[in-house]
């Protein structure tokens, strides 16, 4: 009787009252579309303040396409419209007259691919310092020794900061990105399968670096990778793709979600019978 | 010969040779014309013939102020078609694909522009800027008209290399809160700067090889320019002249011509160097 498809009427895809309440940044009927094409079912989803929320599924559920929804970074493809309301700290990101570069401010975003300019080591971090209006070269100086510390970073490159951040490894490439956005202060860091281009030596160490974030700001990470959902993040979040377009199955906690999953669906994911 | 392991097949050898042959072929065309301009050419060659005026209609005397005037064209042209090139290019690349209708048109003009004679941008250039915008014969119309030719290869040559920007850090500027523009500026075009200097070699070879476009436009006058609105005798013009028209111009012609080769070499050159050297060191240390 292990059939994977949704066949309880009870509805577990809205979360648990106790996440609510606590919700950093809330989906209100979500949905995102490509053109016509529909790509995520409506969707609602709370993501609780200062803890690592992870989304899991299989290539084409539409993961990236709701993380990237979060801090509107569809925006620049012509063909995507998202409906419903992202709320972040109850106020809609979609709501007319928001600021792009606050909401970007607050809400920092990691990439699959690491992807530092084409610029010195430095110079990745200064340059969106600048933009935010940070005056003081002393203080930008300070804030980049700091965030180059908190990733792990600073004793590998001090000496080399004015050379190419090509030129560092794919892990250090990616702690600096992640050093680039704590820059900023952000309240939200999103992470698009943040350790998958990466080495497995770089890759634990990006984790830990991730781990190191709980309690001060709230990260939502996507990941392919079960055993790192399952090891870094206190919630997940699971999404299936059915004709073609992505919806939740389930949320809750992390340990609660593998060792005692709602769903057959989601049984047979997490123990890699699906997927 | 390289991956000689991997070559098991006749046909893959026949195509290696086939194309080795075809590389020399084409390094053998320009060694036989560079030979031939050295044979004829070098020992007219010399610093009073780089400086001095041209006399008897070229056959004596040097090319001092051809090539002040070839300078100021080039000047005139560049002057336009960069900043022209550069915003066109831009508006292609980062602003038009969601209008990709109004995109293909315009990419579609450009063709059909870089491909026209260049006698046919002469008697436009003639038309519009000498006769219609009453410039005469000048070193602007010349100018101007060389800018008309050279601008759809700038632009579609700065437009290739902004699109080979990886969309990646356009993404990352988003992400940062950039704005778009600062994204741009900052990181951009910075890194399609290489590929854009290689459009501004493009424009300035098609430029300074240009001939027929410059004859009912800068005109022949072999003259010292005193201002932009006089006409002035570019190189590639002074050499046809020479060289159809003036018997017993042939030493100079070639004189002439192997300036204009070693000239075109050098600004090649030095573009190679600015953008692997100057321009990417600048870049990354700052």
């Amino acid at each position: 009787m292990t059939t994977p498809i949704i066949t309880e009427q009870q509805d577990l895809t809205t979360c648990p009252a106790d996440l609510a309440a606590n919700a950093h940044l809330c989906l209100e009927h979500t949905a995102i579309f490509y053109g016509p094409q529909q790509a995520l079912r409506e969707t609602s989803l709370s993501i609780p303040r200062k803890r690592i929320f992870s989304i899991i599924g299989p290539s084409g559920c539409g993961k990236s396409s709701l993380l990237r929804a979060m801090n509107r970074l569809n925006d620049r493809i012509e063909a995507c419209t998202v409906r419903g309301k992202v709320l972040l700290d109850g106020e809609d990101v979609y709501a007319a007259g928001t600021d792009m570069i606050h909401l970007r401010r607050r809400v920092g975003m990691i990439f699959q691919q690491p992807n530092p300019f084409p610029l010195s080591i430095e110079h990745n971090i200064d340059l969106p310092l600048r933009e935010h209006g940070w005056r003081s070269r002393s203080k930008r100086r300070e804030r980049i020794e700091r965030v180059l510390r908190e990733v792990g970073l600073w004793d590998e490159v001090k000496d080399r900061l004015r050379h190419s951040a090509l030129r560092l490894s794919g892990g250090q490439q990616q702690r600096l990105c992640v050093a680039r956005a704590l820059a900023l202060d952000p309240e939200v860091l999103l992470m698009d399968e943040p350790c998958s281009a990466l080495d497995p030596l770089s890759s634990a160490v990006v984790e830990d670096l991730i781990v190191r974030l709980r309690d001060r700001l709230t990260v939502v990470v996507v990941t392919h990778n079960l055993g790192q959902a399952r090891r870094i993040s206190d919630h997940t979040a699971f999404f299936w793709s059915r004709d073609q377009m992505g919806c939740l199955v389930e949320c809750n906690e992390t340990e609660r979600l593998f060792n005692a999953p709602a769903r057959d669906l989601t049984a047979a994911y997490v123990n890699g019978q699906r997927g | 010969m390289p991956h000689e392991a991997t070559m098991s097949c006749g046909r893959d050898r026949a195509l290696w040779a086939a194309s080795q042959a075809a590389v020399w072929a084409v390094v053998l065309v320009f060694a036989l014309i560079l030979f031939d301009l050295l044979r004829h050419g070098l020992a007219g060659v010399s610093w009073s013939f780089l400086t001095e005026a041209p006399r008897s209609a070229g056959r004596e005397g040097g090319i001092g102020s051809i090539l002040v005037s070839t300078g100021l064209i080039l000047f005139v042209a560049l002057a336009a078609t960069i900043p022209l090139g550069l915003c066109a290019a831009i508006a292609m690349a980062e602003w038009l694909p969601s209008r990709a209708r109004f995109a293909r048109f315009a990419r579609m003009s450009l063709d059909v522009l870089s491909g026209m004679p260049s006698i046919v941008f002469g008697l436009f250039g003639n038309a519009f800027f000498s006769i219609y915008l009453g410039m005469g014969l000048s070193i602007w119309s010349g100018g101007l008209t060389l800018a008309c030719m050279a601008l759809p290869l700038f632009v579609r040559a700065a437009e290739e290399a902004l699109r080979a920007v990886p969309e990646s850090y356009r993404a990352g500027g988003d992400a940062l809160g950039m704005s778009r523009t600062r994204t741009l500026l900052r990181i951009v075009l910075p890194a399609a700067l290489p590929g854009i200097m290689a459009g501004i070699i493009l424009a300035i070879g098609r430029a300074l090889a240009e001939t027929a476009a410059l004859i009912f436009t800068s005109g022949y006058v072999g003259r010292m320019p005193g201002a932009l609105s006089d006409s002035g005798r570019a190189l590639s013009v002074h050499i046809y002249d020479l060289a159809m028209n003036v018997t017993g111009g042939a030493a100079n012609a070639y004189a002439s011509a192997l300036t204009l080769i070693v000239l075109l070499i050098l600004i090649n050159g030095v573009a190679v160097w600015l953008t692997h050297h100057g321009l990417y060191r600048r870049l990354i240390k700052t």
